[in-house]
């Protein structure tokens, strides 16, 4: 019995740099023996801090218009909605790479592919624009939307000033029109 | 034969040996937090559609969508059931371990939106510290055995080493990282930037990140910046003397207390995780009323009375939803138990310093800092 403890404590630390390539090769995995990491300072050498964030702007049957935080938007989600709100509606895909449909890769793992060809999708699939319009009309039941767009933009606050003012640069847009 | 202090026989099987009857309060204190606060769990992931599925590596790799209400309803019905019996020390084992595999499977499901929250201490607490004995104290299973004297019992050493070694280890995958991005430069502001992005970004603004965010001078930014890569590393140096290991966990407790309020962010996992070191027997004497009252309760109740009240509560949770459990964005029994953990690490830093002033020499060989209940820990 005592040697297998010693071979359980020697297994989790020799996991852990096999877990590390693991994790830079296909991302966390879960579960994982890994705290959050909060890499990086977001902070260029002039001292300013990069932020990148996302609006939501509705536009509603009448021209009436709303803009709505994206943690509003998907707060079902119960505080997933940073990852949700990049991966589903980001602003470009071009960076996407799905997974040919008859591999190997793409028939053991068919949930990383689907979720890696519609992520490549120009066009959101039909189940999630559908979900967002029941989800639109939740929040403003006496009003129709017309269109989503999301508008991503990189808040640059400077530190070096004496009170950290922020400028916005608008980086990608998104838009989804519903019938 | 004793081993060596500084051999890994003496780290494996001695160093972190404890009374079995604290560990006893120690799972009174998680299964509450598991059934009352935790529980029901993950029931939002049916909110969305399968186009919404992006699992990482793991479980849910091998699936094309989620599961439906039904899966879920089932499994934080049986997590409750299994959180009563872990609460009553019914069938420990099994309930610790359903516990853990239960909230592992819906995890799993939760996960597959992109995004891992780090809870992962909740799911090995109970699977580790099932081998260290904490059925065998304040437990309907110890009354079953009609074995409940505490006072000569001793914990299974190891497996809460295991846990001071994976708690190390898990730390140490975030300390790496933060020393190479930036965060030990002294011209970045590490804690700054991930305060406004938290702040402007995820909407997790509050009173106290508004008026921090005021601070202008680069010494209190930076000095967070550096604190918190030395705690984290720290605990991986200090795994092998478990009187460290405590005073790290006790400075860990500040820097927990401090995400919570300025990010509102409340690592309850792993604070559960620290007070497995916790020298829970210390407890006995002050909470002895208590302890008497629980123990009486124990006497009087049967098994069917613990499987029957857990099929109730998970009616009452699942018809109408757990009270005490509150919108995402707002977390006050975790801000809480973070303030209650920063309160009690100060005062046992405080007591440890004391005693260890008090001491005037200490032996090579022992390197000891007493406890703050008396007895002197290793």
């Amino acid at each position: 019995m005592p040697n297998k403890i010693k071979l359980l404590f020697a297994a989790v630390i020799l996991w852990q740099p096999l877990q590390y390539m693991i994790a830079a090769k296909f991302g966390e995995p879960y579960p994982a023996l890994i705290m959050p990491a909060f890499a990086g300072t977001m902070t260029d050498g002039d001292g300013n801090i990069r932020l990148r964030n996302v609006r939501c702007k509705i536009l509603f049957q009448g021209d009436e218009v709303a803009w709505l935080p994206a943690h509003e938007l998907l707060s079902p989600a119960n505080g997933h909605d940073a990852a949700i709100v990049s991966h589903m509606f980001g602003p470009s895909s071009a960076t996407a790479n799905p997974w040919p449909s008859g591999s190997l890769k793409a028939r053991l793992f068919p949930g990383r592919a689907l979720s890696r060809a519609r992520s490549a999708q120009k066009e959101l699939d039909p189940q999630t624009k559908d979900w967002l319009e029941r989800r639109l009309n939740n929040l403003y039941p006496s009003r129709r939307p017309e269109t989503i767009t999301f508008i991503w933009y990189e808040d640059v606050f400077n530190v070096n000033q004496i009170s950290p003012s922020a400028t916005e640069d608008v980086i990608g847009v998104r838009e989804i029109r519903f019938q | 034969m004793i081993a060596k202090w500084w051999s890994a026989d003496h780290f494996i099987f001695e160093e972190y040996k404890t009374a079995t009857s604290g560990l006893g309060i120690y799972r009174i204190l998680f299964a509450a937090y598991i059934l009352f606060v935790i529980l029901p769990t993950q029931l939002w992931v049916t909110n969305f559609p399968d186009s919404f599925f992006n699992p990482p590596l793991g479980l849910t790799l091998f699936f094309t969508g989620f599961p439906g209400a039904a899966f879920f309803r089932v499994a934080n019905g049986l997590a409750i059931l299994a959180a009563v019996c872990l609460l009553f020390g019914y069938r420990t084992r099994i309930a610790s371990t359903g516990i853990a595999l239960l909230l592992f499977v819906c995890n799993s499901w939760a996960y597959s939106f992109g995004k891992i929250d780090h809870d992962i201490p909740l799911i090995f607490i109970p699977l580790i510290m099932q081998f260290a004995g904490w059925g065998d104290s304040y437990s309907m299973d110890a009354r079953r055995h009609d074995a409940n004297d505490q006072a000569e019992k001793k914990t299974t050493a190891w497996p809460i080493a295991l846990m001071a070694l994976i708690v190390g280890l898990a730390m140490m995958t975030a300390a790496v990282p933060k020393a190479g991005s930036g965060w030990l430069d002294p011209h970045s502001h590490a804690v700054r930037a991930w305060l406004l992005y938290n702040h402007f970004v995820t909407g997790r603004s509050d009173w106290f990140s508004g008026h921090l965010l005021r601070i202008d001078s680069w010494v209190p930014w930076k000095l967070f910046d550096y604190a918190t890569v030395l705690i984290e590393a720290s605990f991986l140096l200090a795994v092998t003397r478990r009187s460290a290991f405590r005073v790290v966990c006790a400075f860990a407790c500040f820097l927990h207390l401090g995400i919570a309020v300025m990010m509102e962010i409340a690592f309850v996992g792993n604070i559960l995780a620290y007070a497995a070191c916790f020298e829970w027997s210390a407890l006995e004497s002050r909470a002895g009323g208590l302890l008497h009252l629980w123990n009486g309760l124990l006497d009087r109740i049967s098994a069917p009375w613990v499987l029957g009240s857990g099929a109730a509560m998970a009616f009452i949770y699942l018809r109408f939803g757990n009270p005490l459990q509150l919108p995402q964005e707002w977390d006050p029994i975790g801000v809480l138990i973070c303030v209650v953990s920063a309160v009690a690490a100060a005062v046992f830093l405080i007591t440890t310093l004391r005693s260890w002033l008090r001491t005037p020499a200490a032996t090579p060989s022992s390197c000891s800092i007493p406890s703050p209940h008396g007895a002197t820990h290793r």
